[in-house]
């Protein structure tokens, strides 16, 4: 019987939904045993709740991972791979999980696949390729498998009614050489373009920095309306006019999304732009430009000035959460 | 101090990239190759430290074609190794990794390794971890800048979190995001004389290393295709579909 361990993610004092997302993928998929394990300063507060979805926790909490540090946290999972037995490892694809998961992987010999979007059993995973122009299919042929699957590619796990085994372990605090001189923290509240279910982005349309506010309206009816996670997304063209800050960008040298829906508002759909959004599930264009490649893949298309559309959608928007 | 780069050939993503009927792999006629574009934004980053420090920078790929090394010498790269191999492009990322990690072994020590945080062929983001790994290395991924303050070296990342400010020790393996500033671009002079600078072709027979896959693509299936868009005459009409077709309001 397969045995599953799964890195959970901590962000803003909860465990990420990405990271219950791979609690899905092994329960579901994979079957067998499902082990979860939380690393960092603090994150024993959170053991009694993420007990509800693993059969077994591991908690390695020390004032000293007051950051994910990728090498302290990469050895302690191996350790406890090689301890238990373990053949696979699951984490989100976040930026911390795609830091750790290779690291892992190489300490425990086994292969290591990123951004994983499907799986068609628990050999065999699929994940985009070449800049999302096709999928790979590809059967992993090592014993020790380490998979980070893509945020809201999957079902997350729900909570069971009894709670797994809490194992506390020592923790390993070497930080692995590097230290935290500053970090600036993102506004509370805004939502990573990876992690929402829709993305409403703006492009070089826009004419400037200021109409992100109006997307920023936008997105919070959106919110309201919808109950849904909603964040804010940008092309290129517009991260390099220095209209907003490179975080947001979607497309080949940005983040990869596949919300629900994704708003392209202003947005022409340069081919790197489209790699980065592609496989939305629904694709909803804004444009003056009745020729703009966007409308080649976009479900839905208004043909018109944002000026106008924008705040004529905020607008009916508020009118429909009145009645 | 020395550093080293490793650059990926990679098919140019930005043209029209077609799959084989069979879905044994991508149509290769035509296809433009290009470095990765992330391991680009390593190069200037070690580029940059170079200068800064007077460094020795040498650059490494595994392919069948010496293009993207001669460039990277031409944009000024001291030296380049070529590990010779025809079918580098379907290698999995464990074994380029054990690949790299031996040339390392034998051509390092070096204070600072950069590449790409991920190769977009593949879509891998795993060198950086595996050579962190295989060569017990200090380890960073995802920066968009790195730069001496006295003999510190200071990375900026930007991640879910935000904007971080972190100091490694050496040696150490930094993988590349999008960064701060355009790769610079090779001129004339840097490409004669890049001609004269040394490219060393290595062999994995040399290198001692024999390739037992880790994993196989079995096949490549096109995305879903989109159905024809639909334009749509009002707001209106959007508020509709968002509430009858799409079912979100």
């Amino acid at each position: 019987m397969a045995k599953t361990l799964v890195f959970l993610e901590v962000l803003d004092g909860e465990v990420r939904t990405a990271s219950l997302e791979a609690v899905g993928v092994a329960r579901n998929i994979i079957g067998g045993e499902v082990y979860g394990i939380l690393i960092g300063k603090g994150v024993s507060s959170l053991k009694d709740e993420a007990a509800r979805y693993v059969d077994k926790l591991f908690v390695s909490d020390s004032d000293e991972l007051d950051y994910p540090y990728p090498v302290p946290f990469a050895k302690t999972i191996a350790e406890v791979m090689e301890k238990e037995g373990i053949d696979y490892f699951l984490i989100s694809s976040t930026v911390v999980g795609r830091e750790i998961a290779p690291l892992v992987a190489g300490l425990v010999d086994a292969i290591s696949v990123e951004e994983v979007t499907g799986m068609e059993s628990a050999e065999v995973i699929v994940k985009p390729v070449v800049s999302n122009k096709a999928f790979a299919h590809i059967k992993l042929l090592k014993d020790k498998k380490v998979i980070a699957v893509k945020p809201k590619a999957f079902a997350p796990a729900q909570a069971g009614d009894s709670a797994g085994e809490v194992v506390e372990i020592t923790p390993n605090t070497d930080r692995g050489g590097l230290t935290v001189k500053h970090i600036k923290e993102k506004e509370k509240g805004e939502i990573d373009v990876t992690e929402a279910d829709i993305v409403v982005s703006g492009g070089r349309g826009l004419g400037g920095p200021e109409k992100f506010q109006l997307l920023r309206e936008l997105i919070d009816v959106l919110t309201q309306v919808t109950g849904l996670k909603v964040a804010l997304g940008a092309s290129r063209a517009a991260v390099d006019a220095g209209w907003i800050d490179h975080s947001h960008q979607v497309g080949q040298t940005g983040k990869t999304v596949s919300p629900q829906i994704y708003f392209a508002i202003g947005i022409s759909g340069a081919i790197q732009h489209l790699a980065g959004m592609r496989t939305s599930k629904y694709i909803i264009a804004i444009n003056k430009d009745p020729e703009a490649p966007i409308f080649k893949v976009a479900d839905y298309g208004i043909v018109g000035d944002l000026n106008q559309v924008v705040p004529e959608l905020i607008e009916k928007l508020k009118q429909y959460k009145k009645n | 101090m020395k550093i080293l780069t490793i650059i990926k050939r990679v098919p140019d993503t930005a043209a029209n990239i077609k799959i084989l009927e069979d879905g044994s792999g991508i149509d290769k006629t035509n296809l433009n190759y290009v470095t990765n574009p992330y391991d680009e934004y390593a190069l200037e980053t070690a580029l940059r430290l170079k200068e800064a420090k007077g460094a020795e920078l040498e650059v490494l790929a595994v392919s069948d074609n010496q293009d993207i090394l001669r460039n990277a010498l031409a944009v000024g790269a001291d030296k380049a190794y070529m590990v010779e191999y025809a079918d580098y492009d379907k290698l999995d990322p464990y074994n380029l990794s054990r690949i790299y990690a031996e040339v390392i072994k034998q051509k390092g020590p070096y204070d600072i390794i950069l590449t790409g945080k991920v190769t977009i062929d593949d879509n891998s983001y795993a060198i950086g971890g595996y050579l962190a790994a295989f060569l017990g290395l200090n380890y960073v991924s995802h920066i968009v800048s790195a730069q001496f303050e006295g003999d510190e070296l200071v990375v900026e990342k930007e991640t879910d979190r935000g904007s971080e400010t972190l100091s490694i020790s050496l040696p150490a393996i930094l993988t590349h995001e999008r960064g701060k500033y355009e790769p610079r671009l090779p001129n004339l002079r840097g490409i004669m004389q890049a001609k004269r600078k040394p490219l060393d072709v290595l062999k994995l027979e040399d290198l001692g290393i024999t390739i037992t896959p880790a994993y196989e693509i079995i096949k490549l299936t096109p995305p879903p295709k989109k159905e024809g868009g639909r334009i749509l005459e009002s707001v209106d009409e959007l508020v509709e579909v968002l509430k009858n077709e799409i079912k979100v309001i």
